[in-house]
């Protein structure tokens, strides 16, 4: 666990220097990588959702890849297609970006249902069909995917159904005063990103991946979990809850948590802290609940406060 | 008028008037208690009276919109009536003289129809003028009190005390009420009353444990009013306050008082010594300070370790002294319960024993100082159970054996049926005077410190042709103090003496013919005070001209001195009630009596009996045994039950707060010991669960969602927040790693594959004992600044992490 703890470390400062002030998001993304998840940023334009990808591909000496999706897009766009070679009298595949090892897909609620089922539909499977080839995706795949909160118009929001395939959603959010005032200082001659150098390797990540399973989890931490789910789907003002993907998903996050502090055991703290990331995006509201104001987040931050975790008082 | 009573009501009589009514009459509750035990000379009821009579006239006081001068002059005009009617008997007297008043008023118009008729306008200036003597001489006697006591003389005078302090209690009561109702200063208001209860028991036996009640009642209703007047302020400032908090105050109040009661309980009080060396230092008159202190109706406390019931016998006002100059307190009370057995020489017959009246003597005095009798000084004789106070005595004595039993506390004189000879248990004879001759013996009293007890006693007894025939020669040590007469007894009564004696030839006949004089007197009850400058028996003889057993006992001892018949005066009680179920008498406290003995030679002090009402003393046919008879050596082997010793309830209270507070010590070690010593599984959850309870007595109440994490973040913001500004912030900030290594020890017991396996247990039963002195100290800090609270709630929310592996651990 203390090699997950020192690259997490390395990730985490390497990407730092391009996105600042975020760090606790940074670790997420982190997280997110180390449980082989998806990520979903949620966030107001530019405030460095695409730096974070880019960071983060280039820390881990990953190939990068990037779609823009528009309205117009066809599935093809993102799993690439087989192209005609005359001189070689054959077809030959042409991969398109989503044979990166970190692809960025922004603004994903442009795209037309069918676009993004071909995305989703490779992030399930980890492998692209086309033509009858079935073409796997590298080993370590990590889609980190942006909405933009605010547009609606010509939009097709992602189904709930479809976001639950993402591990985590998260939002950067502004910086604060002496954070902007320190990107414009580090950003004075060039963008940092130019001058990022890989930190860690592709397999170096892998193994951290399959090491951090190794994890473990008291019985009372794997019953907070589970209560902290089945809460979600019995809350009142809750349509439908968390899946059981979703505990899936906490679990492994946790795992990642508990392996970049260096520990060997998950604990409740652990959960609490990526509870809200991965469990958000996974509840639909029932409809009176939105004229109550209430969001996803406070009826979350009740959950949390209500179910007793095992080292509580309660 | 009724929209008026109900303002008045709301005002005045709401809960909380009525609650600071009841604290206060509690603290004078008390106080009348210690003061009526410690002062003689004033009554319950008088205490009573002038407690409560001030009480009220403070409180009407208070709340009226008079000035204070002008409160202060009613109060004393009024304090000084009540005083004055009460003490001087004037009841009647008014009742009298407004009545005789009120029959003048309506003759007025049957004289006017009807001129012949004349108006009765006798009485009413005679009762007027009674009215005035009595005032004046109330008012003379205390003048006179004062008087005595700038000059160095202190004057036992039970008016004066009465008069003293009664005012000084109404004065207390209508200050206290003042303060507590007009000026809301509560501490100020009971400050008199407080001390003035301090300071009585010094001089009474009662313990200073009667002071924390007290105690208790002060602190609440200094705490109480404070807050009301707090409470008054937040609502004239539109101050929100939560409702709960009248509750929660109420509740600090009584556990705060409850805990200043059970420490004044545990710390010990001053000695006697230092108070009466402070006495000592101010008193600059060679005054004598057992004279002055006694002169005010206390009683000296006891310095000594042997008490000696003596000292405090050896002056005597009358020997009743509360009872003169006010109505006595005659109570049908059982003070004793005695049963008798005749041993001999005399047949008496065992059926005449519920005839007999006996006389139970305590003391006898042989000194009179006009105004009262004093004792010589004695000297005092241990006597051992069974060992005799005399080895010879004449014949004519009958031997009586009785077994006493005392209902009341605090006397240890002990009581016979005649001189006490021996006892069954040990105790204390007073001798003025043992000498060689036969029957030259001057017993001052008897003390024992049991209340039940077995004693044989020596009943003198003559009969009349025997002591007529006793003659006149007196030893010396007779003549030297058994016909001494002050020069401040008048000539007419000594030449009364002379003239009630001249035709009788025998000393045996002139002593019957003082008594006979002095029984036809008229018995009463209802006295004035006497007057201090005149002898009391020539204010019997000549002035009032009734009294009651003092009296006719005094006034024959001073006539028979007069006569040169040698007397002197007994005290004790007469008779009782013969119960045939008990076999004994029941002596009632009304049974108090003196009487008066008569020397006559060979004989010894025969009886007398000169209260007019009493049945005459029977003098025996023959007082010379006819056969010799020898007195049983040793008692009855069947020796009586020891006596329960009286449950002493102080020190009982004393004894079981100490032991409340070793056991609760010896608990908490205990518990700490085991501690230690638990398997780590079972030791970390109730180190947390201790952890979190201390926690919450600061007011830190994590709720069930909150990891151990979240809730030492909230500590650790409290430790810092009051860590930097205390004077032990380095130790006290010490807890902060040390909340944190607990609770990643218990993280490992909860989730770690090993559940701690491999902990030192005692490392860690140390470390949470550290942790627990200093969360202690952090409570006893939020308790104290609650104002530095605020600061908290402004810490940044940095999530804490807990480190992956705390720096002792590698």
């Amino acid at each position: 666990m203390k090699n997950i703890q020192t690259l997490s470390e390395k990730l985490v400062n390497n990407i730092s220097q391009v996105i600042v002030g975020k760090k606790q998001t940074v670790e997420l993304a982190v997280v997110c990588l180390l449980s082989q998840g998806h990520l979903l940023i949620e966030d107001i334009p530019g405030v460095g959702k695409t730096m974070l990808a880019r960071s983060l591909a280039r820390s881990i000496g990953g190939t990068f890849g990037r779609i823009q999706f528009t309205p117009d897009m066809l599935p093809s766009d993102v799993t690439g297609v087989a192209i005609y070679n005359q001189a070689k009298e054959k077809f030959e595949f042409r991969p398109g970006p989503v044979m990166s090892e970190i692809l960025l897909a922004d603004e994903i609620n442009r795209a037309t249902p069918k676009t993004q089922s071909a995305l989703l539909e490779a992030m399930q499977e980890n492998q692209i069909t086309v033509d009858g080839v079935t073409h796997p995706l590298p080993k370590l795949f990590m889609v980190l995917a942006t909405q933009n909160p605010i547009e609606h118009e010509g939009t097709f929001r992602l189904p709930e159904a479809q976001i639950d395939r993402f591990l985590m959603r998260i939002s950067l959010g502004y910086p604060k005063r002496k954070e902007e005032i320190d990107i414009l200082d580090r950003q004075q001659y060039q963008h940092p990103i130019l001058e990022l150098e890989p930190v860690v390797s592709v397999d170096e990540v892998l193994e951290a991946q399959q090491a951090l399973r190794s994890v473990h989890l008291a019985d009372s931490v794997k019953e907070y979990l589970v209560n902290l789910v089945q809460r979600t789907r019995e809350a009142d003002d809750v349509y439908l809850g968390s899946s059981p993907r979703g505990s899936l998903g906490l679990y492994r996050a946790g795992q990642a948590v508990a392996a970049i502090q260096g520990r060997e055991f998950v604990t409740p703290d652990d959960i609490k802290r990526v509870a809200g990331p991965i469990l958000g995006h996974r509840l639909i509201l029932a409809p009176g609940a939105r004229l109550q104001d209430l969001d996803e987040n406070t009826i979350l931050e009740e959950i949390f406060a209500t179910v007793p975790t095992p080292d509580s008082e309660g | 008028m009724i929209a008026g009573a109900r303002t008045f009501i709301k005002e005045h009589l709401n809960i909380k008037s009525i609650r600071n009514w009841l604290l206060v009459m509690v603290i004078f509750i008390v106080l009348s208690n210690i003061l009526r035990d410690s002062i003689q000379g004033v009554e319950n009821s008088l205490l009573v009276l002038m407690i409560f009579s001030g009480l009220i006239t403070g409180w009407l006081l208070s709340i009226s919109p008079l000035k204070t001068w002008l409160a202060a002059l009613i109060a004393i005009l009024a304090g000084n009536l009540v005083l004055v009617v009460r003490i001087g008997r004037l009841g009647n007297l008014l009742r009298s003289l407004f009545g005789q008043i009120w029959l003048f008023i309506k003759q007025i118009p049957g004289t006017i129809n009807n001129p012949d008729q004349t108006l009765n306008t006798e009485t009413i200036p005679l009762l007027i003028s009674d009215l005035q003597t009595r005032v004046v001489s109330l008012g003379s006697r205390l003048f006179t009190w004062f008087g005595n006591v700038f000059r160095g003389e202190p004057l036992y005078d039970p008016v004066a005390i009465a008069i003293i302090w009664s005012f000084l209690i109404w004065a207390i009561a209508i200050w206290t009420m003042w303060l507590v109702f007009r000026h809301k200063k509560p501490i100020l208001g009971v400050g008199p009353g407080m001390i003035l209860a301090s300071s009585s028991l010094v001089y009474t036996d009662k313990s200073p444990y009667h002071l924390i009640p007290l105690l208790g009642v002060i602190v609440g209703l200094v705490i109480l009013m404070d807050y009301d007047r707090r409470e008054q302020h937040w609502r004239e400032t539109n101050l929100e306050i939560a409702s709960t908090i009248r509750g929660k105050m109420l509740r600090i109040t009584i556990l705060l008082a409850l805990m200043l009661m059970s420490l004044a309980a545990v710390i010990p009080s001053f000695s006697v010594e230092n108070i009466q060396d402070f006495f000592n230092r101010l008193t600059e008159n060679q005054l004598d300070e057992e004279d002055f202190v006694r002169s005010l109706g206390l009683e000296p406390p006891q310095i000594t370790a042997n008490v000696n019931v003596f000292d405090n016998q050896q002056w005597g006002g009358l020997p009743n002294r509360h009872l003169v100059g006010s109505n006595p307190e005659l109570s049908d009370q059982v003070v004793m319960v005695i049963q008798v057995e005749e041993l001999g020489p005399l047949d008496s017959g065992e059926d005449d024993n519920q005839q007999q009246v006996y006389y139970w003597r305590s003391l006898t005095y042989d000194r009179y100082v006009g105004r009262g009798w004093v004792s010589r000084s004695s000297i005092e004789v241990d006597i051992q159970p069974g060992e005799k106070t005399l080895s010879d005595w004449p014949e004519s004595y009958q031997i009586i054996r009785q077994k006493v039993e005392s209902l009341e506390d605090g006397q240890q004189l002990l009581f016979s049926a005649g001189i006490p000879l021996s006892a069954d248990q040990a105790f204390q004879v007073a001798w003025r005077l043992k000498g060689t001759e036969l029957g030259a013996f001057d017993l001052f009293g008897a003390s024992i410190p049991s209340s039940t007890y077995w004693v044989d006693s020596l009943q003198p007894l003559g009969s009349e042709a025997e002591l007529q025939q006793a003659g006149q020669d007196y030893p010396d040590w007779i003549r030297d103090r058994y016909l001494q007469l002050p020069d401040s007894v008048p000539e007419r009564v000594i030449a009364l003496a002379r003239d009630l004696t001249v035709n009788e030839a025998t000393p045996y006949d002139r002593a019957i013919a003082i008594e006979a004089y002095l029984r036809k007197i008229p018995y009463s009850l209802e006295l004035p005070p006497p007057p201090n400058d005149q002898d009391l028996a020539d204010y019997f003889l000549f002035g009032v001209q009734k009294g009651y057993c003092d009296y006719y006992a005094t006034t024959m001892v001073v006539l028979a001195r007069a006569a040169g018949i040698p007397a002197r005066l007994v005290t004790g009680y007469i008779g009782g009630f013969y119960d045939q179920e008990l076999d004994a008498y029941l002596v009632t406290a009304d049974l108090a009596h003196s009487w008066v003995e008569v020397y006559f030679p060979d004989y010894g002090w025969i009886m007398f009996e000169p209260t007019g009402g009493r049945s005459a003393i029977d003098r025996p046919e023959e007082s010379k045994p006819k056969f010799f008879w020898d007195y049983p050596a040793s008692f009855d082997p069947f020796a009586p039950e020891k006596e329960k010793t009286p449950i002493n309830w102080s020190q009982i209270i004393q004894v079981s707060i100490l032991a409340a507070v070793l056991l609760g010590i010896g608990a908490f070690l205990l518990s700490d010991f085991i501690l230690a010593r638990l398997p780590v599984k079972k030791q970390l959850p109730i180190i947390y669960k201790r952890i979190y309870r201390i926690a919450r007595w600061m007011g830190v109440r994590p709720q069930p969602g909150d990891t151990a994490t979240d809730f030492i973040q909230v500590v650790i913001h409290l430790l810092r927040a009051y860590g930097s500004g205390s004077k032990r912030a380095e130790w006290l900030l010490e807890a902060e790693s040390l909340l944190k290594e607990i609770t990643w020890t218990y993280y490992l017991v909860l989730f770690h594959p090993d559940h701690g396996q491999g902990i030192q247990t005692r490392e860690t039963a140390l470390i949470y004992r550290m942790l627990r002195t200093r969360m202690w100290y952090l409570w006893l800090l939020v308790r104290v600044y609650p104002n530095h609270f605020l600061r908290f709630f402004f810490w940044e929310n940095e999530p804490l992490s807990i480190p992956a592996y705390p720096k002792s651990r590698n």
